[in-house]
This record gives C-alpha cells, sequence and structure tokens, in this order.
C-alpha cells in the first residue's frame, strides 16, 4: 500500500516538475507565471512530503530502470528510506518557499528575469529529487551536475550585479572541484564493482585494498563536503547566499548544503561499509573547527543573509560531528551508539532545514521591506514588521538550541550521545570526540550571542535609517510561509517522541539495529522492560498527554533524560512562578516613567544605540588569532599641527582561511594557467589541428 | 566699600529629605552605594580629586561605594561646578532617570554655594537652586578625605563634624 | 609581565589610608578651613577687612531678618580655603585649621555667626 502511494506520489512530483517548467515557459504574462510557479511548487512539496513518509513507513520501492543511451547501463531510480528522508526535508522545504514566492516575487520591485528563474526553479527540483532518488552513480552525478549548473544560474538571476556574478562564479567553481573529487571516488569503486548501480558499487567496496578505500572516502569526503561547505571549501557559501533571491538561498542552505551530507552518509555509511576507526575521527574533527569557525563569523557579519550562511556552515559542522561520530561508533562495533547519534545528526539536518529555511525567509521579507541586509542600517522593525520580527525570533530561539524549540532537541541528543565516548575502546578517540562534544557546546553558546545580536540590533530598538524607519509588513503569503515553519519549529521541537521513531527507520537498515525502544522508551504501553526503573521514577506521571514520553540517551553506566515535551510545561510554568514572584517583590510605592535615559540631552537618537560591530567586538578581540581582522587607521592632518581634518578607521575580517589558503592557491592556478595559455592562439586552424593529433595519438594508442 | 545682602534663611523643607526617609535611605545603601557624577561647570579641580578616590590610597571601592557610567544604575548624583544655566537641563534630566530612592551630593564650594562664580546670567550658583542637596561638601576642592567623608555622612556612617555656632561678640565691649 | 606587577604590589604592601578607621592627619601647612574667634573680632568697631578681601563673600554682613540687627557671617560653603581673611585681619581673630572634614548636611551648619549690636548714636548715625 505505501509503496504504491510512495511510487505515485514521487512520480507524480517529477512529472509536475516538467509540467510547472512548460508551463512557466509558456505563460505568455507574469502575472500568470506567478500562480502557476507557486502552485506548482506547492504541490511538489506535499507530493515529496506524502512520498517520502511513505517510504519511511515501509519498504524501499522497485527498482525503475530508464534506458539511456549512454554506455553505463540504465540509469536506475530506487528511493530507499535515507532518500525518504531527504526527499521529506526537500518537501517541507519547498512547499512554504512556494507559498512564500506570491508575494516574493509579485511584489515590486519586480524581478527583472523572472520566466527565466521560474522555468530553471523547476528543473533543479527535479534534479534534487533524482539526487537522494538515484541508486546508480551515473544518474546521481548527472543531476549532482544538473544542479550545480542550475543553482548557479539561478543565483546569478539578478547577473547585472559584478558582485553577485562573482560569488556565483566562485559557487560554481568549489562545486565543480568537488564533482571531481566526487566522480573519482565513483569511478574508483565502479572499477572494482564493474557497473555503476549501487549494489556494484557496494560489491566493488568490498574488493578495494585498504588504502583504496582510505582514497575513495577522502575523495568522498572533499566532493561532497565542498557542497556542503565543511572547512576549508566554505568559501562559496557566504558569497552565494546574500547574491541569491531569498527563496532561493532558503533552498541552498536548507536543502542543496544538505545533499552533500546526503551524499556523505550515502557513500560512508551505505556504500563503503565499516572503515577505520580514524575516518569518523577525520570527520568529527573537521565538523569540529567548520562549526567553531562558522558561528565565529557569523557572530561578527553584519549582512543579514552572511550571519545565516555562516551559520549554514556552523550547522552543517555539527552535523559532521554527529556523522563523524557514529562512524567511529560503528568502526568500534557499537552500533547501538553509532544508530544513537546517527538519529541525532539526521534530526539536527530536519531542524536545520526548517529553521533555516524560516530565517532565510524572514531575512528576505526584511530585505524585500527595506532594501538593506545590513544590520547597521536596520533596527526598530519590531514595530513595523510584528510579524516577520516573531517569526525570526522563533527560527533564532530555534537555531541558538533555546527550548521549547527544535535546535535544542537535536543539539542535546548529539552533545549527550557524544559524551558516550567511554565506550570507544581507543583513548586516542575518546579524547577526539569528547573535543567534539566540547566544540559543540563552545558553538551551542556563542550561536546564542550571534542571535541576540542579530535579534537585538537587527529588529530591536530604533530605526538607523530611513529605509528602515519606512518599512511596511509582507504580503500574507509571505507571512503564512513563515508562520508555517515556526510553528513546525516548535512542534519538531515539542513532539520529538514521534520523530525520533521514524527517523529509527532510517538507521536501522545502515547498522542493522533499531534502536527505537531506547531513544524513547515504551514507559506508557505498560512494556517498560528494561527500563521498568523510569516508571518508578515516575516516567509514567504524565500518561494522559498525546507526547509519547521521553527521550533517552542510554549508556552502560548512566541514561540521560530529557523531556521535551514536558519542557513547555515546565516553562510556563516557570514564567508563571516568576511573574508571580516579581509581582510579590514589586517594590512598594508609587511609580514612575520616565523618557529613555539619553546621557543628559533632549531625545534618544537611533545612533547612540549600541551597533552590530560594538555587539560583535569582545568576540572579534578573543578570538583575534582566528579571525586576523586587519586594521586601517589613517589620521589625516591639516596644515595647522594638532588639527585632524578627517579620520579613517576601517576594521575588515578576511574570510576564513582566504587569505591564508585561497590567495596562494588561486596566484598558483592563475600563473599555471598563464602559461598554459601559450598553446592557445585563438586561431581555429591550430585548434583543428590540435583535434587531429589528438585522434591519431588515440588510434596508434589502440593499434598498438 | 562693604555690602550688605539681605538673605532669608534656607527653606530646610525643600532642600532636606525627612529624617525617616534619610534613615531609610541609609539602612538600604549602608555597605553599596553607586555614584554617577556630574560635572556642572566646573574648573575640573573637583574631578581632579574625585579621580584620586578610586586610587590605591584612598581607594572607596573598599568602603563599597562605586562610581557607575549611567544615573540608571545610580543611587548617588555627585555634582561639582557652578550649576551653568546649560547644564540644568542635563543635571534634571540625570535626576529623573535614577531610581528612587537617591541621594544628592553637592561637592566643591561652586555646587555648595556658588565658590568664586556665584549667581550670574551664567550660573545660578548653588546646587540646591534645583534639586534637594542632602549633603554638602565645601573646599575647593575638596581633598579626597573630605570626599569619603562627606560620602559617609550621606550614608550615615561618620559624623558631622561641623555645626552652626553663635559667636558672642566680645566681653569687654566699648562703651 | 604580569608576574612583575605582582611582586611590585607585594613588595610594597598597603599603602591605603586607614581613613576612616583611623585619622590621616593632613600634612603641616595644610589649609583647612579659616576659623573666627568673636572674642578678637573688632567687627564691633566696624573692622571690616576680612569681609572686604572675601571673594566669594563667605564672610559677609548680613542684615537679620527682623530687619534690624547685622551679623557677620563666616559660611564655609562658598569658601575657597584661600587664607586671604587671615592675612588681612588685623587683631588675629581669624586663622586657618587644619581639618577636613567639612561635610554638612545642612547649609547653615556651615556658618559662623556673629551677631552685631546696633550702636545708635544720639545724632542716629550708626
Amino acid at each position: 500500500m505505501s509503496v504504491a502511494v510512495a511510487a505515485v506520489a514521487l512520480w507524480t512530483a517529477l512529472g509536475l516538475c516538467a509540467a510547472g517548467a512548460l508551463l512557466c515557459l509558456l505563460v505568455p504574462r507574469r502575472r500568470l507565471s506567478i500562480p502557476v510557479f507557486v502552485i506548482t511548487t506547492m504541490a511538489v512539496g506535499v507530493l515529496l512530503i506524502v512520498s517520502g513518509a511513505a517510504l519511511l513507513a515501509g519498504t524501499p520501492l522497485p527498482e525503475f530502470g530508464i534506458a539511456s543511451p549512454l554506455p553505463f547501463g540504465p540509469l536506475i531510480v530506487q528511493p530507499d528510506r535515507l532518500g525518504g528522508f531527504f526527499l521529506v526535508i526537500i518537501g517541507l522545504v519547498t512547499a512554504p518557499i512556494g507559498l512564500y514566492s506570491w508575494d516574493y516575487l509579485g511584489g515590486a520591485p519586480a524581478f527583472r528575469y523572472l520566466r527565466a528563474f521560474t522555468v530553471l526553479w523547476f528543473v533543479l527540483l527535479a534534479a534534487l529529487i533524482l539526487i537522494v532518488t538515484a541508486a546508480d552513480a551515473v544518474l546521481l552525478l548527472m543531476a549532482w551536475e544538473v544542479m550545480a549548473y542550475l543553482s548557479y544560474l539561478l543565483v546569478t538571476f539578478e547577473h547585472d550585479d559584478a558582485e553577485i556574478a562573482h560569488a556565483a562564479f566562485l559557487m560554481l567553481a568549489v562545486s565543480e572541484i568537488g564533482t571531481f573529487g566526487i566522480v573519482a571516488a565513483f569511478l574508483l569503486l565502479a572499477q572494482a564493482g564493474g557497473g555503476f548501480d549501487f549494489a556494484d558499487l557496494r560489491a566493488g567496496a568490498a574488493q578495494l585494498s585498504p588504502g583504496a578505500r582510505d582514497l575513495v572516502f577522502v575523495l568522498a569526503l572533499g566532493g561532497f563536503g565542498a557542497k556542503a561547505g565543511i572547512l576549508p571549501l566554505q568559501l562559496w557559501l557566504p558569497e552565494a547566499h546574500p547574491a541569491a533571491p531569498s527563496n532561493l538561498s532558503a533552498l541552498l542552505s536548507a536543502v542543496i548544503i544538505k545533499l552533500g551530507i546526503y551524499g556523505i552518509i550515502r557513500v560512508t555509511f551505505d556504500l563503503l561499509g565499516v572503515g577505520p576507526g580514524w575516518w569518523g575521527l577525520l570527520l568529527l574533527l573537521v565538523g569540529a573547527i567548520t562549526a567553531v569557525v562558522g558561528i565565529l563569523f557569523a557572530t561578527v557579519e553584519c549582512d543579514l543573509k552572511r550571519i545565516l550562511a555562516y551559520s549554514s556552515i556552523e550547522n552543517i559542522g555539527l552535523i559532521c560531528v554527529g556523522l563523524g561520530a557514529a562512524l567511529a561508533f560503528r568502526s568500534a562495533a557499537l552500533p547501538t551508539y553509532a544508530a544513537i547519534v546517527m538519529i541525532a545528526a539526521l534530526y539536527h539536518v530536519l531542524n536545520h532545514a526548517t529553521y533555516k529555511t524560516l530565517l532565510f525567509l524572514g531575512a528576505g521579507a526584511v530585505h524585500r521591506s527595506t532594501g538593506t541586509r545590513d544590520l547597521g542600517q536596520l533596527g526598530g522593525l519590531v514595530r513595523l514588521m510584528p510579524w516577520t520580527t516573531l517569526c525570526f525570533l522563533v527560527g533564532a530561539l530555534a537555531i541558538a538550541a533555546v527550548p521549547p524549540f527544535n535546535g535544542y532537541v537535536s543539539e542535546w541528543m548529539l552533545l549527550e550521545s557524544l559524551l558516550r565516548t567511554s565506550a570507544l575502546p581507543a583513548v586516542s578517540a575518546r579524547m577526539v570526540v569528547v573535543a567534539g562534544a566540547a566544540a559543540i557546546a563552545l558553538t551551542a553558546g556563542i550561536a546564542v550571542t550571534a542571535f541576540v545580536r542579530a535579534v537585538g540590533t537587527g529588529f530591536l530598538g530604533l530605526p538607523r535609517t530611513r529605509a528602515a524607519a519606512h518599512a511596511t509588513e509582507v504580503g500574507h503569503s509571505m507571512r503564512a510561509a513563515m508562520a508555517f515553519l515556526a510553528v513546525a519549529c516548535f512542534l519538531l521541537g515539542t513532539l520529538p517522541t514521534f520523530i525520533l521513531p521514524v527517523l529509527n527507520q532510517v538507521t536501522t537498515p545502515l547498522f542493522g539495529i533499531s534502536v527505537a525502544n531506547a531513544i524513547v522508551p515504551p514507559l506508557f504501553s505498560g512494556k517498560a522492560g528494561a527500563y521498568q526503573a523510569l516508571v518508578g521514577l515516575g516516567g509514567t506521571l504524565f500518561r494522559g498527554l498525546p507526547v509519547n514520553g521521553l527521550v533517552l540517551i542510554a549508556s552502560p553506566k548512566f541514561n540521560t533524560i530529557t523531556a521535551p515535551s514536558y519542557l513547555v510545561l515546565a516553562e510556563l510554568l516557570l514564567l508563571a512562578l516568576l511573574l508571580l514572584v516579581l509581582r510579590a517583590i514589586r517594590p512598594q510605592g508609587r511609580r514612575r516613567r520616565g523618557p529613555v535615559w539619553a546621557g543628559g540631552i533632549p531625545t534618544f537618537r537611533a545612533n547612540m544605540q549600541y551597533t552590530p560591530q560594538a555587539y560583535a567586538n569582545p568576540i572579534r578581540l578573543i578570538f583575534q588569532g582566528i579571525f586576523r581582522s586587519r586594521v586601517q587607521y589613517e589620521p589625516r592632518e591639516l596644515a595647522a599641527h594638532y588639527q585632524v581634518g578627517r579620520i579613517v578607521y576601517q576594521q575588515t575580517v578576511p574570510p576564513p582561511l582566504e587569505p591564508e589558503l585561497y590567495r596562494p592557491l588561486l596566484g598558483a592556478v592563475s600563473w599555471l594557467v598563464g602559461r598554459a595559455r601559450v598553446i592557445q592562439s585563438g586561431n581555429v586552424n591550430q585548434y583543428i589541428a590540435y583535434i587531429f593529433l589528438l585522434v591519431l595519438a588515440i588510434l596508434i594508442i589502440r593499434a598498438l | 566699600m562693604v555690602t550688605f545682602e539681605l538673605l532669608d534663611e534656607p527653606d530646610s523643607s525643600i532642600t532636606e529629605p525627612s529624617t525617616a526617609l534619610r534613615r531609610q535611605i541609609q539602612h538600604l545603601f549602608g555597605r553599596s552605594l553607586h555614584i554617577r557624577h556630574v560635572d556642572a561647570g566646573s574648573c575640573n579641580g573637583c574631578e581632579s580629586e574625585i579621580k584620586l578616590l578610586t586610587s590605591p590610597y584612598y581607594d572607596i571601592h573598599r568602603l563599597g561605594i562605586f562610581f557607575t557610567t549611567t544615573p540608571r544604575h545610580a543611587d548617588l548624583l555627585l555634582v561639582t561646578g557652578a550649576i551653568t544655566r546649560a547644564m540644568v537641563d542635563p543635571l534634571q534630566r540625570t535626576y529623573a532617570a535614577m531610581p528612587e530612592p537617591r541621594l544628592v551630593v553637592a561637592t566643591g564650594a561652586c555646587a555648595c554655594d556658588g565658590g568664586i562664580f556665584g549667581r550670574s546670567c551664567l550660573t545660578l550658583g548653588r546646587l540646591s537652586a534645583i534639586l534637594p542637596v542632602d549633603t554638602y561638601i565645601p573646599g575647593c576642592p575638596p581633598t579626597p578625605l573630605a570626599l569619603i567623608h562627606g560620602l559617609l555622612l550621606t550614608l550615615g556612617r561618620a559624623e558631622q563634624r561641623l555645626h552652626r555656632q553663635i559667636l558672642a561678640h566680645h566681653a569687654d565691649g566699648k562703651a | 609581565m604580569e608576574l612583575g606587577w605582582l611582586l611590585r604590589g607585594w613588595r610594597t604592601g598597603i599603602v591605603t589610608t586607614p581613613y576612616p578607621t583611623r585619622p590621616d592627619p593632613p600634612p603641616q601647612g595644610f589649609r583647612g578651613r579659616p576659623q573666627l574667634d568673636g572674642e578678637r573680632c573688632r567687627i564691633d568697631d566696624g573692622c571690616t577687612v576680612c569681609v572686604e578681601v572675601c571673594l566669594p563673600r563667605a564672610l559677609r554682613l548680613e542684615t537679620v531678618p527682623n530687619g534690624l540687627d547685622r551679623r557677620l557671617v563666616l559660611d564655609l560653603l562658598p569658601c575657597i580655603m584661600c587664607g586671604l581673611c587671615v592675612q588681612a585681619c588685623p587683631t588675629g581673630a581669624l586663622h586657618m585649621q587644619s581639618d577636613g572634614e567639612l561635610a554638612v548636611r545642612s547649609p547653615q551648619d556651615a556658618q559662623t555667626i556673629v551677631p552685631l549690636e546696633m550702636e545708635v548714636s544720639s545724632d542716629g548715625h550708626i
């Protein structure tokens, strides 16, 4: 039953993508193309959620081969549960983005290349679906490249701007470097396995020597990691996200970089099989460094969308820490822990997709309404755009891991499951995993600073510029899309007991063990089994509430419990208590209402407010070793001594690793390219001669 | 040339808080006091003495007294200078921004009673003309020890040394 | 660097004044405040030298609110402790005290008052 539902929904979604692209191409007027775009996108989103959910509940779909003229065998579509999970994420992100686009694309100022955007959007969606449903390396790579090029084209949507063109080109360049690694990894596996579908690749992995498998792992990690944005391949992310229109940057951050995570999971957990322990530790270390560097740069950045982009880097780092720990646990033959930490990482993937979409849509609403994304020019939006502010605040609380929103649950689970390192046999491995846990804790702390700063300076206080002062609330469809995601953040944060068993369905085939009962102990069913002690401790106290009990991270020596659903009640109770206490201790006597203190002068002006730069300054000073900010200071003295006419003080923080790694690398590349220009004369005849010589060479080699 | 002035007895009801209130304030601030200092037209003589209060020698932090940068956190307003008219408005704003109960101390001859500037078209000449003053610390400038004494007197932690004296004129007289 | 400061602090010991637990006497020659000796003052004889030299009018002649009696007031609030009055006083009725604890709660407490008896002569002149 569910197989049929999944298949029908999946193929209908793909068909709708094709139909949507065609319709948007043919519709003559923009007034018509936007409804077509919105309705089709939302329908695709809903169908993907249905299809993914059916896949998670049931068995993998039967294999579906498409005959291809290429010499690699048929292209195979066969989504499994992992693919189904990512289908749900694509759907969950796409549906609100579609709704949001109604007012976003239709509003003023009008987008110039609307038709191109809408057509390419649907092709991109189809490519995304194919990436996660492909069971064949060739189809996967083809869809991957389509995705890379289309996201390039869509980011350059407003290609008249040189900065946007540069950012998009950077994104394409890093993506292509990554593709090189992916192709190499798949070729190594396919050569050993004798075919390109996943079954062949798995067989090939089993036959490879350990050294070759290590090579495949590193190549795949680098290749997919470039798309995910792990250090040192993160350079494109903070450039491309602000350049893209906001509905696309939401898709970029919530889905496309997650497909890099999908690729890493697919190759390392599914295709390669169990590897040596250092794979996991390498991934974990890379993830920890990525997370810390990402959130640090998010804290000092002033462009709202760049903050979100850096925070995406951070979250990718957190997910990689989880994946790395899962790999390490699996190598140490501890599948239970591996499954638990993997579930935490997957939950974080889901959570990050929801709140980051929400935040990008919120940033897009701000940009659409004020024309700026610079925190230093915003402010005061809480009165002018209350709905947007509220939704952005929910997203910020979720990403800062504040209960009762969803970021808290997954980050807590990640941290707690990483603390189960005492089970690992090697001391060095334990130390690395604990270091990863420390990095997560540090990251969570700084994330609070970063998003207090983003909300506090961007939305609260007084408007700093005229643009911000004349902001108006965005249209209904944009508000509805953000509200939907905000509610999703709340539900994912309060009802994880329903989500975690579903994620267990994803990890069960990967590790061969189900940990549903270990994570969400069946206390209410009367069959508590090993968790009978919890019943005695009051675990069944809230039997009447439809929340399915507690979340538990088990270990041989100690268990850790959280109850996100009950946490809401506790928070409400604490709030009520706090209000009561405040009422009780309120001093007797009259209250005075006074004007805001403005240093003694009559009115408080917007430029007296704490600036975003000033707010981040302590962090910038403490972590100067990482930021390496450059200060430019030029006092210009006038003729009269001691009389300074103008002072230029500028502090710039270069992107991470840009001066250390990318500058010399790009210098070397352009030197090489300069040398290679010798053979390029621009003369067509000469090029034909090259082709002729090449054909001749091939023929000679064949003849030998 | 001798000048004669006709001065009323100071109206103590404006310039002095009630005894009960003073006792309550002393109870509240006894061991912890935060000061906001406002320069209302001072020559900076008083400031250089006030600055010394936080030096290692005088170190008023040992007495639980601290300076803050905002009146929102302050319990005591320490005013120096001859109260120029330009500073009247900021002074009153500062006072209004302070939470209650609040104390006001006039520091130096100028804030106490005009000093060498007195009352003019530019100065009010005394702090008590606009704010209820709790303690006067005379001196030009008052030494840091005098300042400490004044602050502790305000808190009820020191005794007042000076009292109104009415001296009998010389006894032998002249017939 | 930081260790050097620590050692310096250690070697220097406590420099903080014992005030207010114990008195901290001022140095020699410290001009604390002028003090008026009513016995020696010749204000009744019409001597107003100190009133004339006092720039901030800390020493002044006042008419008591009843409108008849007058008095000499030494008001420490506006006094700048310059000592000119001490130098000018022909009878030595004024001298500088070295005490520094001058704070008062009420402006009257900073005043020293010498009431004047009105000697009205037969022709109506004072």
